[in-house]
């Protein structure tokens, strides 16, 4: 099985949730797919058995054999290609590129076009308890998470296990990647303006990807109706209301999970399990 | 020596010269020596999602331009006009005329 966390808006507690939900079920494998500032080491405490280097192939043109025949630039979807015949130039913005390798494979000279594997990122391996812990981490000034999480998914992911998967907050290009091969997206809120503004782009998202989805509201205060009333009317359920506590946040800025400063969660989350298994 | 001007619309030597560089609705190529507008042509790239600027450039340096005018370039466009020799004078809201006019004080200084 396979449960994603995500937020639309950003600090709602998608990753202390996320981190206590996977400390009660104690197995499968747990996911930091945050890639631009994965933190939920902080919460797991994890012991790292390998880093691994995440690449990509980026393509490289010898200016001395290329015949500046332009067909590269006229492929690449994304203008990262710049052939200048009369000044005999050749450039490539790695920026851009998307490594579809479609460049390399028009190419009509041998050797004129080669695509190099260039670092974007890495992954760190570990354990934590009985969990394994798998995390991306894209280097900074990298334009997109994008690859580095689908290519943690296509080469981690345990079908055959739990996998719990910590999105990155927003709505955009990564979230989509981290769960569009979701079995159940939980949606982690927060009882703010900002906070139901946001989570409302990622619901039309998740229900337009014909997804299974519930909501974790946290930091909930006595008065949620508006939340309540938005999410009736889109037929969404309320899975579980995590307290608005000042201990929760001190103990969160010290790593600290959210079970254990709040230890009956732990029951909590292994009935959510068994209630999202049998969905 | 030719001119390559970013144009918010196309209206001979009275066009306006746009706001932005790469995503500009037309472009004029003007030749100095001859003193005169050698052709004006529609950006069809202009609405693509990436690298519109890089696209721009390189047409600019492909028609053997040596100055590009309009407004600042973004950072991948400068780089492609830089690789072409290319200098950058800019300007923006002011006729295709006047800025060709502007560019001839600023060579004669």
């Amino acid at each position: 099985m396979y449960i994603s966390f995500v937020s639309g808006k950003g600090g709602t507690g998608k990753t202390i949730i996320s981190t206590s939900f996977a400390l009660s079920i104690e197995k499968g494998n747990y996911f930091d797919l945050d890639v631009e500032e994965p933190n939920g080491y902080i919460f797991l405490k994890p012991d790292i058995e390998k880093v691994e280097d995440f690449n990509l192939p980026f393509p490289e043109i010898n200016e001395s054999i290329c015949t500046f025949c332009k067909k590269c630039e006229e492929v690449c979807a994304y203008n990262a290609i710049s052939i200048i015949p009369p000044i005999k130039k050749a450039l490539v913005f790695d920026d851009l590129c998307h490594s579809c390798g479609a460049c390399s494979y028009v190419c009509p000279v041998d050797k004129a076009l080669v695509e190099v594997d260039k670092r974007i990122g890495e992954v760190r391996v570990g354990k934590a308890g009985e969990l394994r812990f798998v995390e991306g981490r894209l280097d900074i000034g990298q334009a997109s998470g994008v690859p580095l999480i689908s290519g943690i998914i296509k080469n981690y992911l345990n079908k055959d296990e739990l996998n719990i998967v910590d999105s990155p907050p927003g709505s955009s290009c990564p979230v989509v990647e981290s769960i569009k091969r979701s079995d159940f997206i939980i949606i982690v809120t927060e009882p703010t303006p900002f906070g139901l503004s946001d989570m409302s782009l990622i619901v039309d998202v998740v229900l337009d990807m014909k997804k299974k989805l519930g909501v974790i509201v946290n930091k909930a205060s006595d008065n949620i109706s508006e939340l309540e009333s938005y999410l009736k009317e889109k037929g969404i359920p309320i899975l579980m209301k995590v307290p608005y506590k000042i201990e929760i946040q001190e103990n969160y800025s010290k790593g600290i999970p959210l079970i254990e400063t709040l230890p009956e969660f732990k029951e909590k989350f292994i009935n959510l399990y068994e209630k999202l298994k049998n969905e | 020596m030719k001119l390559f001007i970013a144009l918010k619309d196309n209206n001979g030597m009275d066009s306006i010269v746009d706001e932005r560089f790469g995503r500009a609705n037309y472009f004029a190529v003007y030749d100095l020596d001859k003193d005169e507008l050698v052709e004006i042509f529609e950006n069809s790239w202009k609405n693509q999602e990436h690298g519109v600027g890089i696209k721009t450039s390189t047409i600019a340096i492909e028609k053997g331009c040596d100055v590009a005018i309009g407004a600042k370039p973004g950072p991948k466009a400068e780089e492609v006009l830089r690789s072409g020799k290319m200098d950058f004078f800019e300007i923006k809201g002011i006729s295709l005329k006047q800025s060709v006019e502007e560019y001839k004080k600023f060579k004669g200084d």
